[in-house]
């Protein structure tokens, strides 16, 4: 019998377990498996299980290991992958109805770099339908209903990687894959107090992943630690013919948190008068003041005035009515969650040739912004998100909420990485996220694993869930001081 | 500022969405765009609390489409008043020749069982 403590441990140690002969991949699956039996029907974080494949796999890597072949660091080691990547033979449903039973006959290279690499895979990750990418309301616009935030069963996990960071977090994975077109990585991985690495356009090839945005669609990975992401992220980069935007840039370099006091790291402070939660600025601030007093020099930055987010709704708008369009030929639109998916057609019409054009054009302005940006700076920190989880039967309509920052990253493909950083006033999860230029994802990383070298908010776990019993917002009754450590 | 229901769609992933206007800054540094980012002058649209829930082509898109209800008219409308904000922005922002869109169109090689 695994513990919870077991479950709840980073790839760097699972796998060190693995390869010590301290615990067997087929144990760990098990184990898993039975935390995700026991708590999937309570956070909706999974849209299949696929156990007998996972025990199939297990079994393999175990065979392996024990005849002295080791394939690295995810060998044996159970992960999740968001339902919008194809694998053989399960099905892959988009989180939408109209492809609730289609099963594609093949894996998408993502899946076969993991099962290169050993790792194990427990089932498909839910989501929100489509990745959202028709637009959606609430948190319940998915095949699988809203997906419950691990640290208070009554707030939403965030989307559209919903079920990532609810297993993450929940331990019913030690690592997910998830997607990210504008905030799907960072706004799960700050909601559900977990760390989630963005990577740079095209470092991750997307053949086989579900289209929303050609020019704006990346996978990456969520996990227990910024070090944990980064192993990820090292099998799944590089080059792939078969994806026409996949970069041939050269892998990143490791990181190196020592390297961190000599980066030129920056800070953007957000007008939390406008919006946001106020206690979600100042766990952000004392993030900041940890990494001074560790040595770190900060200076403020501020992000170029030039039209990001209108420059990126008009890309994705135009992009996301084409890549569906079979969908509104068919009329299965209307049997999306959301009332406003069939809408979205329409409204798309308003965006003419040119006017895409054009916003590729001022695309390429803001790309030469960002770069100029990051010529003066290594590292621009924000806080991932405003706010901390929302109420999961909350109506959009009523938050306000833009994101300058997320639409720059996303308009022009840079990396980012969230990491927990504290919590708010409600006692949920506050994230640290740090951009960098595009390429240099081992910056960021340098930074968030320096972070967490420093801090502990990583290692904070949501209040445990057995079946029946549910934690709400500012009842979870754990320690939230765990700022002690800073040298 | 309080924005939309789309504005939040698009921000946990994406959708077409309604926008608070920028004022554009100057890009000093940015070769070639120096002439036209400094004739830019600039021009804060509306908040979104402020934005028209109507418009003439947001009326004809709605109206065009066939099979949907008055309800669903109605949010036709006030999403394509609300993504005119968006494009109001993109078709203002003045940019000169030698700027190209950021997709680049590349020849597709053929490739052959013996070239693998």
């Amino acid at each position: 019998m695994i513990a919870d403590d077991i479950l709840y441990k980073p790839v760097t140690e699972l796998s060190k377990m693995v390869r010590a002969r301290q615990v067997s991949p087929v144990e760990l699956t098990r184990a898993y498996l039975s935390r995700i039996e026991a708590l999937n029907p309570v956070l909706s974080a999974f849209a299949t299980i696929t156990g007998d494949l996972a025990l199939e796999q297990a079994r393999q890597a175990e065979r392996e290991i024990a005849a002295g072949r080791n394939r690295g660091p995810l060998h044996g080691i159970p992960y999740g992958a968001k339902d919008l990547v194809a694998t053989k033979g399960i099905r892959t449903t988009w989180g939408a109805r109209p492809f609730a039973d289609r099963v594609i006959d093949d894996d998408a290279a993502i899946i076969r770099k993991l099962r290169g690499a050993g790792a194990v895979l427990l089932g498909k990750l839910a989501m929100i339908e489509l990745a959202g990418g028709l637009g959606y309301s609430k948190g319940e616009s998915s095949l699988t209903g809203a997906a419950h935030n691990p640290w208070a069963l009554d707030r939403w996990t965030c989307g559209s990687s919903s079920g990532s960071g609810a297993a993450v977090a929940a331990a019913l994975v030690p690592f997910a894959i998830g997607s990210e077109t504008w905030g799907s990585i960072v706004c799960p991985s700050s909601f559900c107090g977990v760390s989630g690495l963005r990577p740079t356009f095209g470092r991750v090839s997307r053949q086989g992943a579900m289209a929303l945005s050609w020019t704006l669609d990346k996978l990456g990975p969520m996990a227990r630690s910024a070090r944990d992401c980064e192993i990820v992220f090292d099998h799944i980069q590089g080059h792939d013919p078969d994806d026409p935007y996949s970069s041939d840039e050269k892998p990143a370099p490791a990181s190196d948190p020592g390297s961190v006091k000599t980066l030129k790291v920056a800070y953007l402070k957000l007008d939390f008068d406008k919006q946001g939660d106020k206690s979600v600025e100042k766990a952000f601030l004392l993030a900041l003041e940890d990494l001074r007093r560790a040595g770190v020099h900060l200076e403020e930055a501020k992000l170029p005035d030039l039209p990001f987010e209108a420059a990126a709704s008009v890309v994705l708008t135009a992009e996301v009515a084409t890549a569906f369009e079979d969908l509104q030929r068919s009329g299965g639109a209307r049997d999306l969650v959301s009332p406003d998916a069939p809408l979205s057609f329409v409204v798309a019409r308003a965006v003419t040739g040119p006017d895409f054009v054009k916003a590729q054009r001022v695309r390429t302005v803001c790309q030469k912004a960002m770069a100029d940006l990051f010529a003066r700076h290594d590292v621009l920190l924000y806080p991932g998100e405003g706010y901390t989880a929302f109420p999961i039967d909350k109506d959009f309509n009523d938050i306000a909420w833009s994101d300058p920052v997320g639409a720059a990253g996303n308009l022009c493909g840079l990396p980012a990485i969230a990491v927990p950083c504290g919590f708010g006033a409600d006692e949920l999860p506050v994230s640290l996220t740090a951009m960098t230029s595009a390429f240099e994802e081992n910056k960021g990383i340098s930074l968030a694993r320096f972070f967490q070298g420093i801090t502990s908010w990583h290692l904070k776990r949501p209040p445990l869930l057995p079946v029946g019993v549910t934690p709400l917002a500012g009842a979870t009754g754990w320690d939230v001081s765990p700022r002690a450590s800073v040298p | 500022m309080k924005l939309s229901r789309r504005a939040v769609t698009r921000a946990v992933i994406g959708a077409p969405v309604m926008l608070f206007a920028a004022s554009v800054a100057r890009l000093e540094s940015l070769l070639g765009w120096k002439e036209a980012r400094a004739a830019q002058a600039p021009a804060p649209s509306p908040a979104p609390e402020e934005a028209p829930a109507d418009s003439a082509l947001g009326r004809f898109l709605a109206r065009e489409e066939e099979g949907l209800s008055g309800e669903e008219r109605r949010r036709v409308r006030r999403q394509v008043a609300q993504l005119e904000q968006a494009l109001k922005e993109i078709r203002g922002f003045k940019v000169t020749n030698d700027v190209p869109p950021s997709g680049t169109f590349k020849a597709l090689r053929t490739r052959r069982p013996h070239d693998r």
